[in-house]
């Protein structure tokens, strides 16, 4: 019957069977030995390999057996496309040169899934012996691709990841008992716009990008930190804001790095001047350019921070959206923080302030006036504008010497 | 007067014909079948024969029967059709979840003897027939697997030219995948 068929329809045949029935077919005639080569289909999985039942010695020359299998069939691959690339690994930090390789093999021949999955099998739930496993993988992962990622039972305590990643069509980062901890995903642009991350341990969340739809699954008891920056955010949206605001109510984190972008939408969600409840931040981190425009952004967060001790400005370039419209009429941007009154129950303990200008000063004294427990104020200025500090700091009112009060230029 | 009328029953016939624009395929073996131009056109083969403009009369595929091509003919139209009807269908997120409404008349369609399933594939190759060929193919891969190579032989009568010594070589070659 298979006479008939070219080699060209035997491997579309071959190409639907699963990887390890392919490679099988080399058995059925001599025909039939090399065509599973250029299979479409590929699932490197070291299960096939590793046999748990050996000492950990043996499984670490099983996988290493594995990958060098693995290597050895991508370097020789002949086809041009691939629909499928599966990799199951355990112990993946110990293969990170090796992994790129296939990652990089398979969006070279235009994946349109790929999966890995670093679980563990022989991760127990009540193992002490916490080998924290420090796994970076930097990828470069672009174009229409399904991608998915399981960590399920696996030791990783770091992820870093998805860099550069355009394109990318829903990412699901999912296991139960999921030990990850960190999660960086670094210039991220989607197209599905939907990120799914169920990490019950979750405690540090980093992603810069533009804003896609989060789906998280976290223990908000763990969560400590976030970073978000949304600078790749091209449109003004004002509906945007909304979502912002729904990313925030979802954990009570201690830490949070806020981008321009944010400053400037958040006031145009569910509400303009504040969270509905109180937000958990000890420290934030204002990435900023203080613009006006970004203003309510920076009072949003503000009176939302009530046991704020370190406000953080970070004064650099950001994209200033000309549509902005304020959420509050009848502001005077320019006197916005000479003419505030509003009172904050933050406990201010410590200022730092990266570059000074006039904007950032009059912050700068508003906080200080109303940061009741001030301890320490820290302010680098740089050489060239020494004359600038001294001249707003006369025009702003500032408080009479409070005992505990340190104010510190350099 | 007369003249005016004349054209204007000449341009509702030229309309008319658009319309259900046909062509005709002839079979290896001699037989005609005539099928709407847009239905023909799921073959890619025939749509560069037609956008090339050599469709004058009929369009000779020596290399498929009249069985075949009735089969390839019976397809197309149905899949014509349900391309017309719904929407386009969005590529899930998983691969196992179809979102192909014809699923059933698929499988239906696929249940033919192994010499009229080979044929079809050859067929679906040569006319270019994405759909067909994905359908096909997968059809043989599912009666495939599960089987040891032994079963998979017997099932397409595929004669084992390997002597004992090459064949333990092969099995050995990738050990992982017989065990």
């Amino acid at each position: 019957m298979f006479r008939k068929l070219s080699e060209h329809l035997i491997l579309i045949i071959i190409s639907f069977l699963p990887f390890k029935e392919a490679v099988r077919t080399s058995v059925l005639s001599k025909r039939w030995r090399y065509i599973w080569h250029e299979t479409r289909n590929i699932e490197f999985d070291e299960r096939a390999f590793v046999d748990v039942r050996e000492s950990q010695e043996m499984q670490a020359s099983q996988r290493r057996g594995f990958m060098d299998f693995a290597l050895q069939r991508i370097q020789n691959y002949q086809g041009r496309h691939i629909d499928k690339f599966q990799l199951t690994l355990s112990k993946p930090e110990n293969f990170n040169g090796d992994i790129q390789r296939c990652i990089s093999f398979a969006i070279i021949h235009n994946v349109k899934g790929l999966g890995l999955d670093f679980s563990d099998p022989t991760w127990a739930e009540d193992n002490l012996d916490n080998h924290a496993a420090l796994f970076d993988l930097p990828l470069n992962v672009f174009g229409q691709i399904l991608f998915s990622c399981n960590f399920r039972n696996s030791d990783f305590m770091n992820f870093t990841a998805l860099k550069q990643c355009w394109n990318l069509d829903h990412l699901e980062i999912s296991g139960p008992n999921l030990r990850l901890k960190c999660f960086v995903a670094d210039n991220c642009s989607l197209i599905s716009n939907e990120i799914v991350i169920e990490a019950p341990n979750l405690r540090f969340f980093k992603y810069s990008g533009t804003i896609p739809h989060f789906e998280f699954q976290i223990h908000p008891a763990h969560m400590e930190e976030a970073d978000l920056s949304f600078g790749m955010e091209l449109d003004y949206d004002e509906s945007i804001g909304y979502d912002l605001y729904k990313l925030l109510q979802l954990y009570p984190i201690k830490v949070l790095t806020i981008c321009s972008f944010m400053l400037q939408l958040i006031p145009h969600g569910d509400e303009p001047l504040r969270m509905e409840y109180d937000m958990n931040i000890r420290h934030l981190i204002l990435k900023t350019s203080m613009h006006p425009y970004e203003f309510f952004g920076i009072v949003f967060f503000l009176n939302s921070s009530p046991y704020l001790e370190t406000p953080t400005l970070d004064i650099g370039p950001g994209r200033i959206f000309y549509d902005y419209s304020s959420p509050v009429e009848g502001e005077n941007l320019d006197r916005f923080w000479l003419e505030r009154s509003i009172r904050y129950t933050c406990v201010v303990k410590s200022l730092k302030v990266v570059e000074g200008t006039l904007d950032e000063l009059c912050l700068l004294g508003h906080l200080i006036i109303y940061g009741k427990v001030l301890q320490h104020t820290y302010v680098p200025v740089s050489k060239e504008e020494d004359d600038l500090i001294h001249v707003p700091l006369e025009d702003a009112p500032l408080p009479t010497t409070k005992d505990k009060a340190k104010c510190e230029t350099s | 007067m007369a003249s005016s009328s004349t054209s204007v029953v000449v341009s509702n016939k030229e309309k008319e014909n658009k319309n259900t624009k046909k062509v005709t395929l002839k079979s290896s073996d001699g037989e005609s079948f005539e099928v709407d131009e847009s239905v023909a056109m799921e073959s890619q083969t025939i749509k560069h024969i037609i956008e090339d403009g050599c469709a004058n009369n009929e369009i000779p595929l020596p290399n498929v029967t009249s069985g075949i091509l009735s089969r390839v003919i019976e397809y197309c139209k149905k899949h014509k059709e349900a391309a017309g009807e719904s929407e386009p269908s969005v590529t899930s997120y998983t691969s196992n979840s179809t979102t192909n409404p014809l699923t059933e008349w698929d499988t239906e369609f696929v249940k033919v003897d192994q010499n009229t399933l080979f044929d079809l594939i050859l067929a679906a190759n040569y006319l270019d027939i994405k759909g067909l060929l994905d359908l096909t193919c997968k059809t043989v891969a599912d009666m495939m697997k599960g089987k040891t190579p032994q079963e998979i032989r017997e099932t397409f009568h595929i004669k084992n030219d390997y002597t004992p010594e090459e064949e333990a070589e092969v099995r050995k070659e990738n050990q992982w995948a017989f065990e």
